[in-house]
């Protein structure tokens, strides 16, 4: 296998050593996984068309990895034996394409280094990519339909796609969208009957290696303002998000209830982001504090702006100084609804409070605005040289999947909780695993997830 | 027998702090582009810092153990400190590294000619080179130094054998300046620095006791340097190593700027040249010093500086780093080759540099592409019409 595999990639892009296994043995999650038998790093399509002929002969599973900058555990493999594929040397920006309003990328480029091309083109992206963007890449964020920064103004990942090339585990390349016309641009998703690119986007990985990806970009905005405020209810906080959401005012807003940060204090904190012209700016910032005031927010001067102003490293930080083992349970509820939910989640860590601080765990409760409706991520922060707080953080995660699951949240970033997931939400695999049984009948992609 | 890893205990906290974002990877971001030139080179995580402190801790926790394999993937490390520099929570992965190579030394399972003679060099010569000490102060020849002195000029052994004409550029603006300084002669030994990298820690602290008995023997209150390695060995390994910093550490451009806002020294000698400056990593990200050295060539008359894409912290190292020059001299090449390149993308007519290890790196590179290479003090020196 090594031999064909050096064959393939050549002899500097193939690993067995043990400890590169280890290191692709993990992703920014804390989760235990497999160790691959061998690492391999293509450049080019046909060297993964290559492997999957060469994986499907020898019923090896595949796992195919961006970043691994996930948290839970999407790129790194359930099963033994398997070939991990690294994607990052495929980082190219193919065109971009000024009068379709799109730039075409292969999938192993990051966001920043898109956002800073287009930039300098006087363009950018309408998402900004996930909290990892300066090292996720924009396949990574795709396979696992990754919440972005700008999600409040775009929504999903899907939002932004026009189209998807990809190559499925019998190893055909298909283009989505208009794309499939082989004399068209992939300029438009919704075509030729089927949505095709929709069955990627968050799939994990499992249906198909999406190499190249077509976005949608837009005029690089005039201006930016940031805000922050204080509510001494959380009632009130998503009673202000709700009106924010109602008129679509901000680019991006998230709030923080378990910690409240300390420069904004009280129940709960709410900041928002809003870009556009320097017109559109003021006037959206007019009627956002007047929501804000309606809702007895207290205005927290600065904080808005250093929270958004460092959005690419800042929040990093925050999560690596409460880390740096780190394990997230996320999912989406409608809006009015957080409430109701966030009170069960501050509840279960009351009760856990003594084993919580005698093992130095943190967690936070927080929201992010997804246009209609919210994600509620419930983060959990350890030493990992803290072995029995390792577990613990493991095992809150199953049991807050339990809990959330019966108040009606709907999962998000599955990656290894997806069997627990599958047993909740049955006939909604039963369809995706008939997909998966056509397009992978041998199982060889990321097998076990989803 | 085995002694565990007491060197990778000493940065445990510094291990388990990395949360695997993988910033150290490829950042493209205000200024930077790309992080690591090996990662850049070789591909696999454990070529940058995330996958080299997974190896790290995969090693504390004694999943792994050092194969030659290992070994040499450890040794690929250039020290560069774009890692740390661009790191949310500043893991400093040049040190576990230097942690690293220091067991692998102890454990006796370092298998690599050229750092085996680097050893049997300063065993022998006291600089890793292998010439004889007579050599070291050829430089000084109509200078006349003294011994003694509060300020001593250390010029280490690449200025001393390699690039002596810094050395007496630096020596001869001081003296413009009315400054004398103290010169140890051939009796100075090598700062210490290829052994810090090599890690062979108790070389570099012999080493660093014999500089350090013959400062105090002299009587010296600051060091004067003009290698970024020598400066960070006094100014940073020093005290690290030895447990005391019984003197000042200062360089060059540090006191050169100085001089010149005090007005007792000036440039009167007209350089018409478009330049661009490289921050050596030892100067810039290890030590700081960024703005110096840009300040003095702006003052030059004639020198127009323009900057490469990657400046400042965010500069591409020149591969000579972490002695992966000496252990791997094709792919040192190559990094070399990218920062050349980098260089002529801005329409330079000359590379400046202030690292006689960045000046070597460069040296047939620059060539190669028409390009004019010079040390910033040698230039220096130039404008103020020194001849050196």
């Amino acid at each position: 296998m090594y031999q064909t595999l050096v064959e393939i990639f050549g002899n500097e892009r193939v690993s067995k050593e043990e400890f590169e296994l280890l290191c692709y043995s993990r992703d920014a999650g804390s989760l235990p996984a497999k160790l691959p038998d061998y690492v391999v790093i293509p450049n080019s399509k046909e060297q993964i068309q290559r492997l999957f002929s060469l994986v499907r002969r020898e019923k090896r599973p595949v796992t195919v990895r961006g970043a691994g900058s996930s948290m839970c555990g999407a790129p790194i493999p359930l099963v033994d034996s398997s070939i991990m594929v690294d994607l990052t040397r495929m980082r190219r920006i193919l065109s971009l394409n000024e009068d379709t309003m799109s730039i075409l990328v292969e999938a192993g480029i990051t966001w920043t280094e898109v956002i800073e091309y287009l930039q300098g083109k006087g363009w950018e992206l309408g998402l900004e990519g996930p909290w990892s963007a300066p090292s996720a890449t924009v396949g990574g964020a795709i396979a696992v339909a990754a919440i972005c920064m700008g999600a409040a103004r775009y929504g999903g990942l899907g939002s932004q796609i026009l189209g998807l090339e990809v190559i499925l585990p019998d190893g055909e390349m298909i283009r989505t969208g208009t794309g499939a016309n082989p004399g068209n641009l992939m300029v438009d998703r919704d075509c030729n009957g089927i949505d095709m690119a929709g069955l990627f986007i968050g799939s994990h990985g499992t249906l198909g290696v999406i190499t190249e990806v077509s976005l949608k970009i837009y005029p690089l905005h005039e201006a930016e303002d940031y805000f922050a405020f204080s509510f001494s209810s959380l009632d009130d906080a998503i009673e202000a998000l709700h009106g924010l959401a109602t008129y679509r005012i901000p680019y991006d807003t998230r709030i923080f209830v378990h910690p409240v940060p300390e420069e904004i204090a009280g129940r709960a904190g709410l900041v928002f982001m809003l870009k556009g012209t320097k017109a559109e700016v003021q006037e959206q910032g007019r009627l956002g504090l007047d929501l804000m005031r309606r809702a007895k927010g207290k205005e927290i001067p600065e904080f808005g702006k250093s929270y958004y102003q460092g959005r690419f490293t800042t929040r990093a930080e925050a999560f690596g100084k409460a880390g740096p083992g780190w394990l997230e349970v996320a999912g989406f509820i409608p809006i009015k609804r957080y409430p109701e939910m966030a009170t069960p989640i501050l509840d279960y860590f009351a009760s856990r409070k003594a084993e919580v601080e005698r093992l130095g765990i943190r967690w936070s409760l927080g929201g992010l605005l997804k246009t209609n409706a919210m994600n509620i991520p419930v983060a959990l922060f350890c030493n990992e040289s803290n072995s029995e707080a390792w577990q613990k953080i493991i095992d809150y995660v199953w049991e807050l999947s339990e809990l959330m699951f019966g108040l009606g949240v709907s999962p998000y970033w599955i990656g290894h909780l997806s069997p627990y997931w599958k047993g909740k939400i049955g006939n909604y695999y039963q369809a995706y695993e008939k997909i998966k049984k056509a397009l992978d009948p041998d199982g060889i992609l990321n097998p076990g997830l989803l | 027998m085995k002694r565990g890893h007491f060197e990778l205990e000493r940065y445990k906290e510094e291990i388990y702090h990395c949360f695997r974002c993988g910033f150290c990877r490829e950042l493209v971001l205000g200024g930077a582009y790309r992080i690591c030139p090996i990662r850049e080179e070789l591909g696999f995580e454990t070529t940058y810092a995330r996958g080299r402190i997974g190896v790290a801790r995969a090693l504390l926790e004694g999943r792994i153990e050092y194969s030659d394999s290992l070994v040499e993937r450890i040794y690929t490390c250039l020290g560069c400190y774009n890692c740390k520099a661009h790191c949310p929570t500043q893991v400093d992965t040049p040190s576990v590294v230097r942690g690293q190579r220091r067991e692998i030394d102890q454990e006796g399972l370092r298998k690599m000619k050229a750092l085996d003679e680097i050893d049997s060099n300063i065993e022998a010569y006291g600089n890793p080179y292998g010439f004889g000490k007579k050599m070291r102060n050829q430089w000084t020849e109509g200078l006349s130094l003294p011994r003694r002195g509060e300020l001593l000029y250390f010029p280490g052994c690449a200025t001393s054998y390699d690039r002596p004409e810094i050395a007496r550029s630096l020596v001869k603006i001081l003296k413009k300046a009315g400054i004398e300084v103290a010169y140890l002669g051939e009796e100075e030994v090598c700062c210490g620095i290829p052994q810090i990298w090599n890690g062979r820690s108790c070389s570099a602290k012999a080493l660093m006791e014999e500089n350090g008995r013959m400062f105090e023997e002299a009587g010296v209150k600051t060091i004067l340097t003009s290698c970024p390695d020598c400066y960070n060995a006094f100014h940073h390994h020093y005290p690290e190593i030895l447990g005391k910093q019984p003197f000042k550490v200062i360089h060059i451009t540090e006191l050169l700027l100085r001089l010149l806002n005090e007005g007792k020294l000036s440039f009167q000698e007209q350089i018409k040249k478009r330049v661009t400056y490289h921050d050596p990593c030892r100067l810039g990200r290890e030590a700081g010093i960024f703005e110096p050295p840009r300040e003095i060539l702006r003052r030059i008359p004639g020198i127009e500086l323009v900057e490469m894409r990657r400046n400042r912290e965010h500069a591409w190292c020149c591969g000579g780093g972490g002695v992966v020059n000496l252990v791997y001299p094709k792919l040192s090449i190559k990094i070399a080759k990218d920062r050349v390149q980098e260089a002529v993308e801005t329409g330079a007519e000359t590379l400046i540099t202030c690292c006689p290890l960045c000046y070597r790196q460069f040296y047939n590179r620059a060539w190669e592409r028409g390009l004019g290479l010079t040390e910033l003090i040698v230039l220096a020196a130039a404008g103020m019409g020194i001849k050196s």
